[in-house]
This record gives structure tokens, sequence and C-alpha cells, in this order.
């Protein structure tokens, strides 16, 4: 069965005022789907996403999100088709997880925020997704890093949203976070979410994601296909093409061409 | 909103209410409290009776609930700046609001060389306002120009700088009498709401702070940032406007009434958090309201205190620091622990 697309983005070229960064950008994400954007630092991940995500518009080429053009939504309307999840850390440690989590609930609730039963249940079922089920109560401030990125991501989900766009979720995390925060949301592409993030850590986010969106710094673009269409293809290694790396198929990630003794 | 928190803002409320009686004893002429309720139930008799209603119906009673709604007004501004610009040390004077105020009202008393009639004041209360809304209009449109909260929040203190300086211009010019009248509105008191103007005092602060009630769920998505409030579907840019706008005329009406009251707006955000748990501004702004409100009575009733002999009334802008100072370098040096920071 042919699965429809959540986000199809059409010669999409984008950056700063007129400054174009990438160009001739084309790729879309079916529904369900976990995607996956790899790019060296600077490379322009972050602008693709700003763009995508509806905060700043595109120089050229459209984005069309569930068949319609991201540029003719409203604001709320937005919230209701796209949450994103970013990497800043600061802000509402006197919030609990809950009251955080409610904040998804935002563009479905009226001028007065008040939550019925309905949303209760969604706001819980979000804190049960992610599994802090037993921190709801707690406040941000006192979470870990990954226990707050945990608290974010179900705040995205309460948002019920047919796409979420993580920026770098697992930047703060150790090893074991990251791990962690990918296999959820590996879960939660599986139970019919699209997810589109952006990672710097290439072996855990391969290992889970069913497509790649690799930055080909030299030409300026996306390249995006299925993950494994993508690695036998030998597009990795457009992603880092001045650094002294390659992209080892059978680890998984890159590895130094030369080795240090 | 939890059960300890609806504790809480139930007994602001019933500290406040024991407040009231105790201001309307204290001060210079002395009554008792059978006295006082005499004369607010209108059957205190004697050959004073004239002179008691003055005293208590006409000068404290308004004295009071100017120091309650005007602090109220000014904490919530406070509490709306520090989350507008995502700064906790971002408070009404700073933007330079209060500045804007002081200039208009410094141009009035100058134009009238210190001579300030009935009319007088009257005019240095629209001096005041419309110098407020000016430097509130210039940072709306800056809001507009400037992306980050952090820049618009520079650009305040500039104006604020400028305009201090010409009022310092302003008094180098200035006949002595002017500029001793300028310094006594400067000072700050809660006295000079008469029961005249306390119907419009009170309608207008009431009024914006329970408009402000409404900007609540939108708060909330800001303590994140712009981004993530947009992202949640606010308007931020319209939000913003809005609330700055709020604040701004919360901060006018309350300057040009009473002077530039420093440490409140800055300073009861702060007590609020501390003593509610919470950055929930479902939970804050009527804490913030009724905890400014609170502080307002003390500050009034402490001011009056030494009446008692010599008759003189202490500016309320020298007890401010008292509670200001204190509460600020405790939430300096504990920044790292407080929650609300994190």
């Amino acid at each position: 069965m042919e699965k429809h697309s959540i986000i199809s983005v059409k010669f999409l070229a984008v950056g700063y005022g007129k400054n174009i960064v990438l160009s001739d950008i084309n790729f879309s994400l079916n529904a369900g789907s976990l995607s996956v954007l790899i790019g060296a630092n600077g490379s322009g991940k972050s602008t693709l996403l700003r763009s995508i995500s509806g905060i700043s518009a595109p120089i050229r080429g459209e984005i069309e999100i569930c068949g319609k053009n991201i540029e003719t939504f409203r604001r709320r309307e937005l919230a209701k088709t796209m949450a994103v999840v970013f990497t800043d850390r600061n802000g509402g440690g006197a919030l609990t997880v809950s009251e955080c989590v409610a904040l998804g609930r935002h563009p479905h609730t009226g001028p007065f925020g008040r939550l019925d039963s309905e949303d209760k249940d969604i706001i819980a079922k979000a804190i049960d997704d992610v599994g802090l089920e037993h921190k709801s109560s707690s406040y941000l401030g006192a979470l870990s890093d990954g226990e707050r990125q945990k608290a974010m991501i179900a705040r995205a989900l309460a948002q019920q949203t047919p796409l979420i766009v993580l920026d770098e979720p697992t930047a703060f995390l150790d090893v074991a976070g990251r791990l962690e925060i990918m296999q959820l949301l590996h879960r939660l592409a599986a139970n019919g979410n699209t997810i589109l993030l952006s990672s710097h850590d290439i072996a855990s986010a391969i290992a889970v994601a069913d497509s790649l969106l690799v930055i080909d710094s030299l030409h300026h673009t996306v390249i995006s296909d299925n993950k494994d269409k993508i690695i036998a293809s030998g597009a990795m290694d457009k992603a880092f093409p001045e650094a002294n790396l390659r992209f080892d198929v059978e680890r998984g990630d890159f590895i130094a061409l030369q080795s240090y003794k | 909103m939890k059960k300890r928190h609806h504790i809480i803002l139930l007994m602001l409320c019933v500290l406040s209410l024991v407040l009231l009686p105790i201001g309307l004893v204290v001060g210079g002429v002395q009554f008792s409290v059978h006295d006082v309720f005499k004369v607010l139930c209108g059957n205190y008799g004697g050959q004073n009776a004239e002179i008691a209603h003055f005293i208590i119906i006409e000068s404290r009673l308004p004295a009071l609930i100017t120091a309650f709604l005007g602090c109220a007004a000014l904490s919530v501004a406070g509490l709306i700046m520090q989350t507008c610009f995502n700064n906790p040390l971002a408070g009404p004077s700073i933007m330079g609001i209060s500045s804007g105020a002081s200039l208009g009202a410094a141009l009035v008393i100058m134009l009238m060389s210190g001579i300030i009639s009935t009319w007088g004041n009257i005019a240095i209360i629209i001096g005041a306002t419309v110098g407020a809304m000016i430097i509130l209009g210039i940072i709306v449109l800056f809001s507009g120009i400037v992306k980050t909260s952090e820049v618009l929040l520079i650009v305040g203190i500039l104006i604020g700088y400028l305009t201090n300086s010409v009022i310092s211009l302003l008094n180098f010019f200035s006949s002595d009498s002017a500029v001793h009248s300028f310094v006594i509105w400067g000072l700050g008191t809660f006295s000079a709401v008469g029961t005249d103007k306390l119907a419009i005092f009170c309608t207008l602060s009431i009024l914006m702070i329970l408009s402000s009630m409404l900007y609540a769920k939108s708060l909330n998505a800001m303590l994140f940032g712009e981004r993530f409030a947009q992202n949640v579907g606010v308007s931020t840019a319209k939000t913003r406007t809005a609330l700055l706008f709020i604040a701004g005329a919360l901060t006018a009406v309350v300057t040009a009434w009473c002077g530039p009251i420093g440490f409140i707006g800055l300073v009861v955000p702060h007590i609020s958090r501390l003593i509610m748990a919470s950055s929930n501004h479902r939970i804050l702004l009527p804490a913030t309201a009724l905890c400014g409100g609170l502080i307002g009575l003390v500050c009034q009733i402490v001011s009056v205190c030494p009446t008692f002999s010599t008759g003189a009334t202490i500016p309320i802008n020298a007890i401010t620091p008292f509670i200001g100072v204190p509460v600020i370098l405790y939430v300096l040096i504990h920044r790292k622990k407080l929650l609300y920071f994190n």
C-alpha cells in the first residue's frame, strides 16, 4: 500500500536574506516514517529546518505540508499540523512536566486555555508515551537533560500534529540518553507519527532511521532517499567531503581514514 | 491550580484585609479602631466629625487603595516585562517608561515654575501619561524592528538614559522652586490620588490588570522563548505588542499619579514566584497582583508611621529599596538553585 506523503519539498532554496545556503532541494516524507537530516556544522541543517518549520520563508520553491503550501497556513493551523522541538534548554524551570506538556494543547484550546477531560487524557497519554508518568508533577528545572528532552517531546505529542520536527534532540545527552531518545522516536514513528530530526549522532540516528537526508556540502543541496539506498550509493561521504572521514557501512558510522597512534 | 496555591492566595487576601484597618488607624491624628469603624459607618458624632471624616475617608482610605492598586499594577507590569523579554531583571523602570513619565511631569512642573495648583496637578498627570505613552510608542515601534527581546531591552535602557539626561538639562535651566516640586514628585507618594481621582484610577488599573489575565496562556508559552511560542500557535509579534501596551499603560497610570515608584515592578514577580513555587502565569498573575498590593499597603503604613511624632511622611521610594534589594540579592545569589531560572 502506498503511504501518503506528509511533507513534500519541491525545488526549495533556503538561506538568509538573499544568501542561498542550500538549493534544489526535493524530497517527500511519508506518514509514519522517521527521517534523519545529516550534515556538517554550518552546512545549513538549522536553516533548512527553520524554513520547514515555518519560522523563515523559503527563498525559492515550495514546502507542502499535508498537501498545503506552508506559506498559506495561519499560525494556529500550522501549530495543529507541525510540532517543533528546539534545542534551547532554558526557561520554564518552575513549570511541572504536566504544565509543560499542556502547552501542546495551546492551539486546540480557547482563549483562556481551559483544559477539558479530553485534553487532560491526551496530556496524560503523551507523558505516558515518553515514559515520564512518574515525573508528571516534577518541575522541569529538576529533571535531567534527557528527562527534560522527553518532556519536550511529550509536549509535541500533545500537540497532536501529523508531523514532528526535532532540531538536534540528542545534542546535550550522554550515550545512554541519546539511545533512549532515539528508541523513543523510533517507537513513536512506529505508532504512526511522522518524524524529521537533525542529528550529529550518526550511528544511533542511522540505526533507527527509515530515510536519510544528507546535506551535500560541495554542491549545496540535499540528497534524500531510503536509508539503504543512500548508504549503498555512497552519498553519506558527501556530508563531510573535506574531512578525513569515510562512512563505514559495517559500523554504520564515520571512521577516520588515517588511524592515529 | 493546586490547593496550596489557593490557600496562599487566600492568605494574601486576608493579610491585605488585616492591613487595611491598621492603615486607617496609623497616622498623625490618632483614632481608635472603634472610632475608625464608626467613621466608616457614618455614625461618628462629636465636634470633630467632619475632620475625622476627611482624614479617614478622604485621605487615608484613598491613599491605602492607591497603594494597593498602584503596587499591584506595577508588579503585574514587571511580571509581563520579565516574561516578554525573557529577562529576570526587566521592570517598568528599566524599559524607560517610568523615565518617560518623569520627563513629561518634569516638563509640566518646569513650565509652571514649580507653582502647582489643582489644575497644575492635573497637568502633571497628563504630562506624565503623555511622556510614558510616547516612550511606549517608541518601544513598540522598535519591537517591530528588532526581533530579539534582549536588544529591545537594551533599547529601553538607552531611551531611559536619554530621557534622564533631558530631565537633568531641564533641571539645570529651571528655577529652584520648580526643581523642588519635581524632586518631591519624584520621591513617590500614594497620597496624591484623592477621592475625586480615585474612581478613574481604580477603573483603569483594575481593567488593565484583568486584561493581562487574558494572556496567561500565551505568557506560559513565551517562557520557552519566541520560537516555541510561535510553534504552539502564539502570534508572537501581536501578543508581545499587546502585552507591552498593557505593561506600559499600567506603569504610566501609576507613575502619573504616584511618581516613579522604584523596585516594586522588579521585585514582586520574584517574591510571588518564590512563594507560589511556580512559573505558571495562571497562578503567578493573581499572586503577583495580590502580593504587590500587600507590599504597597506595608509601604504606605511604614511611610506614615513617623507622623506620630514629626508630622512628616517618609517618601515611598525611600522604603521600597529596603524590600527590593534583599530580595534581588537573594535571587541573584541563589540563581542556580532557583528552579524558575532553569
